[in-house]
């Protein structure tokens, strides 16, 4: 029994990276730009709170100097996705070499081939009382204190797009930049503000996943990770509720992953079992039904005459 | 202190690079006055009103508003003082409601939650005051091209506008709707607001409005109260500059075998669109038909079910005689037809294609672009300039992008492609959507041209005038249907319009 | 007077966004040795040492055209899919399939005459990828899913995929001390010359498929019809081009030629198959394939530029010290600037243009 409620606990707190990207997404996609900085700005706040970490020893400070880098390199891709309007995928796609780049030779060069040493990860936290629910509790609220603040982001980030009127804004910017600017709204400074929104989530979604569950960083850490939360947030359709749905997939699967080898019956090699959170991902784009459409004017260049 | 002008602008001047859009152009509007400025396309009337709300930047001149001198760099500015804009293109963000369209723009706090109650309130206030009957939670997509149009002005009176700018706003109304809309703006001058109205449709200008100004080639011609005695022939001159025959010289109509037959042809609509429904129609050699019908009523549907570019669900196409429903487009293409899409630009013409290559973009490999195996630019190039030459389109060489061009000579290389060898059937939709009078003209000729020499034509257009003068035939086409067909002699605007707005003909035609 | 001297700054400007791909690059290499100077290496010995590793030797030479050959048969397919309107991001995965595809033959019929071999060896290369790329064509035509994102995860996939057979239904039968399969015939490698760094007959190849993407584009007229669909698809559709067969067999064609080049590099270069033998090869192309401008005429030089410069680098690596991972930081810049390039050709030009067009 203990092993399934394991399972599923660290099912949740592997599903968090990828959410905290999903929710970015949300952000930067219902505003109409291709959310592709997200796994360099993952990326780069992996190496930012390491190294913070290393530095300093506080886990608060790296994760918040990790959202900080990843919104920064947010702000950046704007410039180029959104002021110049260059190709949002390639620029995208650009970032992440870049970024791989410069952490990966940083590291060679100031670590060498021994890689950074690994830290001692904050530990779990049960909230007193929930956690005693049955299976439940065990579950959801025996989480690393970081997680809960997630559990309250979901919510609030949904009731930020859906309800109230920036929300409103960012998403009239996505569906008609025309009828936005005619109302006196500023198009291209909403949608930089949205992608940043969205670099800040990516960044925290890295610093989390270094900080908290590696405790180290290594060339490349965040795997397909961000992809597979761009892929939330479409199955979500863009809405931080039905990403976390998908994120939890993802969870899931990668939870799988690490835990089928353990099994008796089981002899898979370890590459099969690497393909798990990607064939969760073609799953989850299958099931997605045909009409999800992205905001009407995504990735359409918006310019004042 | 007391003040007759809501608005001046005086000695406007705007370019845009070489072109002098607007050239020394001053224009007053009274308080409590329906303005209309009238003029051709491409005279600068769009330019004029977007420099008032901000959207554009006045190179030099100075606006007063009220008596006092005011700046407007934005639309924000402009709403601000007072002004609102209706576009012809409604700025609507189409998923939201109506009550979401209103609170766009809304300064009051970012992170607040929308007051929806509050907004609602107010919207069904405005909404009775003026009579625009408006329901606050209707989604933008499920409402009806009137219904936008009033959402649009609910939107500018929420914000308190004292000047509502109205640019083109009877283009997609049926006759009906726009006596709507003329009572709607009978009550906003009561109330003491002011109207700005564009357009080009003279008989509705001299009908609505108190003052006219017209402009020509950038500049502001003419500034004038509308009397009684005023006619549209001396508000055309002016709009032109010289005298023009309205009036089109056409020879007797002598009607030949049947080149298109419809029988019974459905297919779905597209987003939106209504598609088309149980459509039957025969339009024979040497004669016109034309199809009247407000914006959206199936004419795209129409016009692309003919072209296999989608998909018939029932019925029958022939063409001369042979059964076509099962054809694709490229097949119909290789059919003696031309085909002039409503969309020039997007659907017509590739814009980053050299003319060259738009000449030849339907059939690349055959004689004179090029064989199966090789597109010839010489024979191309040969072919493209002879025509652009027979249709006098104007253009630095054949291998200029089509973007590049005007919209004039963009249509004059559409016509060459597809009316320049002889064909047996040409569909046309909307060809002079965007042209000026010469342009236009020229439409005109090469359809009556081709019409004489045996070509059956296909006219789909919104423009009733047009319809009127050019067809032998006239049909109205609504919600996709077919609905009634009768000789040129018997129709007139009543009768047309209100079989846009549905009415049978056989009832009205007493 | 004063109107000559405003066309000749337009001018001016307007080439040099047509050099945007050239300024790009050079600007990569410029932040690349700012990054290197920060970390104490000379940037006037980088430039140097990158050359001489690039071009120095016989030997480097061969590197790099053995290098420059699968970016130029993937870099050219890749354009003028791009052309077409696809956005295919796949061709790492699909290089890979290409060369699983290819060992897959060999080990198959280890007996077949090398006139037979070879094109076999290549033609089920190009077949495996052309299959792997039609899963996302699929899901695009049926779900209208943006094929970025799913040509991007099956990239992982076929990685993974490769690694799988290799350590196991193919598998070497003899031990070895790295995962790999069972070594092909002799028949299936492809002619190399030991004294120019192995420079195999990959390159005349590879030559040939930018001649035959030259031919398609600039000459045959279904070139002139693919444009048409990257341009403008409804245009398209009006003059009875279909866009989404454009579309559909665009990226096959991307995918096959993906497979062409992964076994290329395979019989080329090696004589089994192991895990990652191909590594950076598809996200290199693609660079390649943006550098070019989405021009096969720019496919040549593009290619060879990337071919010395991962050499180079790769040599920088013992003599300097340098990092290889510093290639994806170049990488990476020089795609920004290029794409900053386009952008500001496409949207910002306006101001420097006169309008042709009258706006009423």
């Amino acid at each position: 029994m203990t092993s399934i409620v394991l399972y599923f606990n660290s099912a949740i707190t592997l599903a968090v990276p990828i959410l905290l990207v999903a929710i970015g997404v949300c952000y930067s996609e219902k505003s109409g730009v291709y959310a592709m900085n997200s796994d360099s700005s993952m990326l780069g706040s992996c190496f930012i709170s390491v190294a913070i970490m290393l530095g300093t020893g506080n886990a608060v400070l790296a994760i918040l100097g990790g959202v900080l880098a990843g919104g920064i390199i947010a702000a950046l891709f704007s410039i180029f996705a959104v002021r110049i309007g260059a190709n949002q995928c390639l620029i995208g796609l650009a970032f992440n070499f870049t970024v791989m780049g410069l952490t990966s030779s940083l590291l060679r060069l100031f670590w060498n081939t021994g890689g950074i040493p690994q830290f001692a990860q904050p530990g779990r936290v049960a909230i007193p009382l929930l956690s005693q629910i049955p299976v439940i509790g065990a579950i959801l609220f025996n989480q690393p204190v970081m997680i809960y603040l997630v559990y309250i982001m979901v919510p609030v980030s949904w009731w930020v797009l859906f309800k109230s009127t920036w929300g409103l804004q960012i998403r009239a910017v996505g569906e008609n930049p025309s009828c936005a600017d005619s109302v006196g709204i500023r198009v291209i400074r909403t949608r930089t503000i949205a992608v940043i929104v969205g670099g800040l989530f990516s960044g925290c979604g890295g610093a989390i996943l270094a900080v908290q569950q590696v405790g180290t960083f290594t060339e490349e850490m965040t795997g397909a990770r961000a992809w597979m939360g761009i892929i939330s947030a479409y199955f979500g359709g863009w809405s931080p509720i039905g990403s976390a749905g998908a994120a939890l997939v993802f969870g899931l699967a990668e939870s799988l992953e690490k835990r089928i080898q353990l099994l008796p019956f089981i002899n898979l090699s370890s590459y099969v079992v690497q393909m798990f959170p990607y064939i969760a991902a073609l799953i989850v784009i299958v099931l997605t039904g045909r009409n999800r459409r992205h905001p009407a004017a995504m990735a359409k260049y918006y310019q004042k005459q | 202190m007391g003040n007759d002008y809501m608005v001046e602008m005086q000695h406007i001047t705007k370019s845009f690079g070489k072109l002098i859009a607007n050239n020394d152009v001053s224009l007053k509007i009274k308080k409590g006055e329906i303005h209309a400025l009238l003029g051709e396309n491409g005279a600068g009337k769009s330019t004029l009103m977007n420099v008032l709300y901000g959207f554009y930047g006045k190179d030099k001149g100075k606006i007063l508003w009220d008596g006092k001198e005011v700046s407007i760099k934005d639309p924000d500015d402009a709403i601000k003082l007072g002004i609102g804009m209706i576009h012809q293109h409604f700025m609507l963000v189409k998923k939201f409601t109506v009550l979401e369209n209103v609170t766009l723009g809304m300064k009051e706090g970012k992170w607040i939650e929308i007051p929806t109650e509050e907004i609602r309130k107010r919207i069904m206030e405005l909404s009775d005051l003026y009579g625009l009957n408006i329901k606050p939670d209707a989604r933008i997509e499920d409402l009806t091209v009137g219904e936008q149009q009033r959402v649009e002005i609910v939107k500018a009176l929420y914000r308190h506008s004292k000047l509502l700018i109205m640019d083109e706003p009877t283009a997609v109304l049926t006759p009906q709707e726009v006596t709507k809309l003329f009572e709607v703006l009978h009550k906003l001058r009561a109330e003491g607001k002011s109207v700005l109205f564009i357009s080009h449709k003279l008989p509705e200008v001299l009908e609505i409005s108190n003052s006219i100004s017209i402009m020509r080639d950038g500049c502001m011609v003419e500034n004038m109260e509308n009397r009684p005695d005023l006619d549209e022939r001396q508000l055309a001159n002016a709009m032109v500059g010289r005298e023009i025959l309205l009036d089109i010289e056409k020879s007797e109509c002598k009607p030949g075998d049947v080149v298109l037959k419809l029988d019974g042809a459905c297919c779905d609509g597209v987003n939106t669109s209504c598609g088309v429904t149980d459509f039957s129609l025969e339009v024979r050699r040497g004669e016109i038909v034309g199809l009247a019908g407000v914006d959206g009523n199936g004419q795209t549907d129409l016009s692309e079910l003919i072209m296999g570019l989608r998909k018939q669900t029932k019925g029958k196409i022939e063409f001369l005689g042979q059964d076509i429903t099962h054809l694709t487009t490229k097949q119909r293409r290789e059919l003696s037809l031309g085909y002039i899409p409503a969309d020039r630009l997007n659907s017509a013409m590739v814009g980053e294609f050299t003319l060259r290559m738009n000449m030849a973009i339907n059939k690349p490999d055959k004689a004179p672009f090029g064989t199966k195996w090789a597109f010839n630019k010489k024979s191309a190039g040969a072919y493209t300039r002879e025509k652009m030459k027979e249709f006098n389109v104007i253009a630095q060489s054949d291998e200029v992008p089509a973007k590049n061009l005007s919209g004039g000579n963009q249509q004059k290389v559409v016509l060459a492609r597809e009316v320049g060898e002889k064909v047996d059937l040409i569909i046309a939709v909307y060809p002079t959507r965007g042209l000026d009078i010469d342009a236009t003209r020229f439409v005109f000729d090469t359809m009556l041209k081709a019409r004489d020499k045996g070509t059956a034509v296909l006219y789909i257009s919104n423009e009733l005038e047009e319809i009127l003068q050019l067809s032998d035939r006239i049909g109205v086409l609504y919600e996709g249907t077919l609905n009634g067909i009768i000789p040129r002699e018997k129709a007139d605007v009543t009768t047309i319009g209100l079989m846009m707005a549905g009415r049978e003909a056989e009832v009205i035609d007493k | 007077m004063n109107d000559t001297k405003k066309l000749n700054s337009a001018t001016v400007i307007q080439t040099i966004f047509r050099l945007s791909s050239v300024i790009g690059a050079i600007i990569g290499l410029l932040i690349a040795a700012l990054f290197l100077t920060l970390l104490g290496i000379n940037t006037i010995e980088f430039f140097v040492e990158l050359v001489k590793g690039a071009l120095g030797s016989p030997k480097a030479i061969g590197n790099t055209l053995n290098r420059a050959a699968p970016y130029m048969i993937v870099g050219a397919a890749t354009a003028i899919a791009y052309e077409c309107g696809s956005m295919n991001m796949g061709q790492e995965g699909q290089v890979f399939m290409g060369g699983l595809g290819a060992a897959l033959v060999a080990l198959a019929c280890p007996g077949l005459p090398k006139p037979l071999a070879i094109p076999l060896a290549l033609l089920g290369g190009m077949l495996l990828a052309a299959l792997y790329i039609a899963i996302p064509v699929i899901f695009r035509l049926y779900k209208g899913i943006n094929e970025v994102l799913t040509t991007l995860i099956m990239n992982y996939v076929a990685t993974l995929i490769v690694s799988a057979m290799v350590i196991g239904p193919i598998a070497c039968t003899t031990s070895s001390s790295y995962p790999r399969t069972d070594e092909f015939g002799a028949a299936y490698m492809l002619t190399n010359w030991r004294d120019i760094g192995h420079l195999h007959t990959g390159i005349f190849i590879a030559v040939a498929v930018v001649i035959l993407a030259i031919y398609f584009f600039y000459v045959h007229p279904a070139g002139l019809k693919a444009r048409a669909v990257g341009f403008s698809p409804m245009a398209s559709r009006t003059a009875g081009i279909s866009p989404t067969k454009v579309f559909a067999l665009g990226m096959l064609m991307n995918g096959a030629f993906c497979g062409l080049a992964g076994g290329v590099e395979l019989l080329g270069r090696y004589n089994n198959l192991r895990g990652s033998y191909a590594d950076g090869i598809g996200w290199d192309s693609l660079i390649v394939a943006l550098l070019s401008g989405l021009d096969p005429k720019g496919v040549l030089p593009a290619a060879l530029f990337f071919g010395g410069l991962y050499t180079g680098i790769s040599t920088l690596q013992r003599t300097l010290g340098v990092p290889s991972a510093l290639l994806s930081l170049i990488k990476g810049c020089i795609v920004i600037f290029v794409m900053t390039g386009t952008a500001i050709q496409k949207y910002h030009q306006a101001k420097l243009k006169k309008p042709a067009k009258k706006e009423a």
